[in-house]
């Protein structure tokens, strides 16, 4: 909790300082990252490459609220056979995200809920699907940094969230980012 | 965008993902087997396992798919049956593993075998030259290769989705065209459109051939080895194939061991 104020206060801080202009309103956002598992799963699914899209509203300079779509590739290191087998997680999810802009930068912190999805039951061999089991709900928080471009629509970031899909017997992971970001309307 | 969310969203719900299947030892396939540990002095039925695919019955399926049987039915000769499960169904392959339990290298053979809804295969029941002693044995529909293992080694192999298909064909043609096993064997087929059976008759089109329900594994290693494998089956049509794979309710998967095929010189 103490910790959480600690941040808010902080990028409220820093949206108080000279900022680059940039847009506010519906924006849209496409990445390129990875996926890794934490443990213990870590050891059953290898850290797989990622794509991420993630269309939304400014509903005010400092909060935001999206819906992501993030699709990763993985392959399954499960004890053979199978061997050499891929399989792919999918997720979306609608999220809040608070944040400032402070010069060229602007920090976020990000939290949300979704659905998870595999694509194939390889996990099923070491107990993290159950039989027949491909959905689940899911839950994430994470941050991120920005640099604003000259151009007011557009920023480069860096984000990185932790996601957890209890279903998937407490999968845990980690999505980190580097995405581009549009934003469509005024400063 | 628009059409990036959509085709992202599209991948995301394609239906022929692979299943893998394994044993289920409390499902309504309880005496299949797919760990194998033998040596060179084994028996036969020691070396043995099985795995069926776990295929809803038709009752199951969506109507569409259900009367799709009726309407090819209405297109081949009247003489040949369309069946249940076909090869547009699904595909399958095997994948295994083989651990050397000896301090010493050794040689193993992986043989595949099967059956169809109608008949199984199984070359150990089949002579093919009742007057000779010295006929050869009967063909596995795949396999017969000497693999060399290192003492104590472990090595992975496939049995790939082309040789599941080339193996339910070749046991269509024996058994519903009266093809020698080995001309069935050592044929490639899995590109033909139809054969002909050789006691005479209408051809059997492609789209009548039997899919392959049940996979039979023979390992015979010359050490003390183990075999491990399972079934991947990519289904091409939703409803066919159980998302439970055999630990689904009995009730909702057909589990098949229909007779063996009986060759006749």
């Amino acid at each position: 909790m103490m910790r959480g104020g600690c941040a808010v206060a902080i990028l409220l801080a820093a949206h108080s300082a000279e900022a680059r202009p940039a847009s506010t309103g519906f924006f849209a956002e496409g990445g390129l990252g990875a996926v890794a598992f934490l443990p213990p799963d870590s050891g059953n699914a290898a850290i797989g490459p990622a794509l991420d899209l993630r269309i939304g509203r400014d509903l005010a300079s400092w909060l935001s609220f999206g819906i992501f779509l993030s699709a990763s590739n993985h392959e399954a290191t499960v004890p053979p056979p199978p061997q050499d087998q891929w399989f792919q997680l999918y997720r979306g999810g609608a999220d809040l995200r608070i944040g400032g802009l402070s010069d060229h930068f602007a920090f976020f912190v990000e939290g949300g809920a979704g659905v998870a999805m595999m694509s194939t039951n390889v996990l099923e061999k070491v107990m993290t699907l159950e039989p027949g089991e491909r959905f689940s709900i899911s839950f994430h928080a994470g941050g991120g940094i920005e640099y604003q471009l000259e151009n007011r629509h557009y920023a480069f970031g860096l984000a990185a969230a932790a996601f957890y899909a209890p279903q998937f017997d407490n999968l845990k992971g980690i999505d980190a980012r580097l995405y581009l970001r549009y934003t469509y309307g005024g400063g | 965008m628009k059409k990036l969310v959509i085709g992202f969203v599209l991948v995301g719900c394609t239906n022929n993902e692979p299943q893998y299947v394994t044993c289920a030892p409390m499902g309504p396939s309880a005496t299949d087997k797919c760990s194998i540990e033998a040596d060179g002095a084994s028996a036969l039925a020691d070396q043995q396992g099985s795995l069926h695919v776990p295929v809803k019955p038709d009752t199951d399926w969506r109507a569409a798919e259900r009367d799709r049987r009726m309407e090819l039915q209405m297109e081949v000769d009247p003489s040949v049956v369309v069946p249940i499960y076909r090869l547009e169904h699904y595909d399958l392959s095997v994948e295994w593993t083989v651990t050397n339990l000896d301090s010493a290298p050794g040689t193993f053979y992986v043989d595949l075998n099967g059956a169809n809804e109608e008949v199984g295969y199984d070359p150990s029941l089949i002579d093919l030259d009742p007057t000779s002693d010295e006929d050869p044995p009967a063909p596995p529909l795949s396999g017969a290769v000497p693999i060399e293992i290192p003492a104590n080694g472990t090595i992975d192999g496939t049995f790939r989705e082309d040789q599941l298909l080339e193996a339910a064909i070749d046991l269509e043609q024996m058994t519903r065209g009266g093809y020698n096993p080995f001309r069935a064997t050592l044929t490639i087929s899995k590109n033909d459109e139809a054969f002909a059976p050789l006691a005479g008759g209408a051809e059997i089109p492609r789209i009548a051939w039997r899919q392959l329900v049940r996979v039979d594994i023979v390992f015979r290693p010359d050490h003390h080895m183990r075999l491990d494998f399972q079934l991947r089956v990519r289904p091409h049509y939703d409803d066919i194939i159980h998302d439970k794979g055999l630990n689904a309710p009995a009730d909702e998967i057909v589990v098949y061991d229909p007779p063996d095929y009986v060759y006749t010189p």
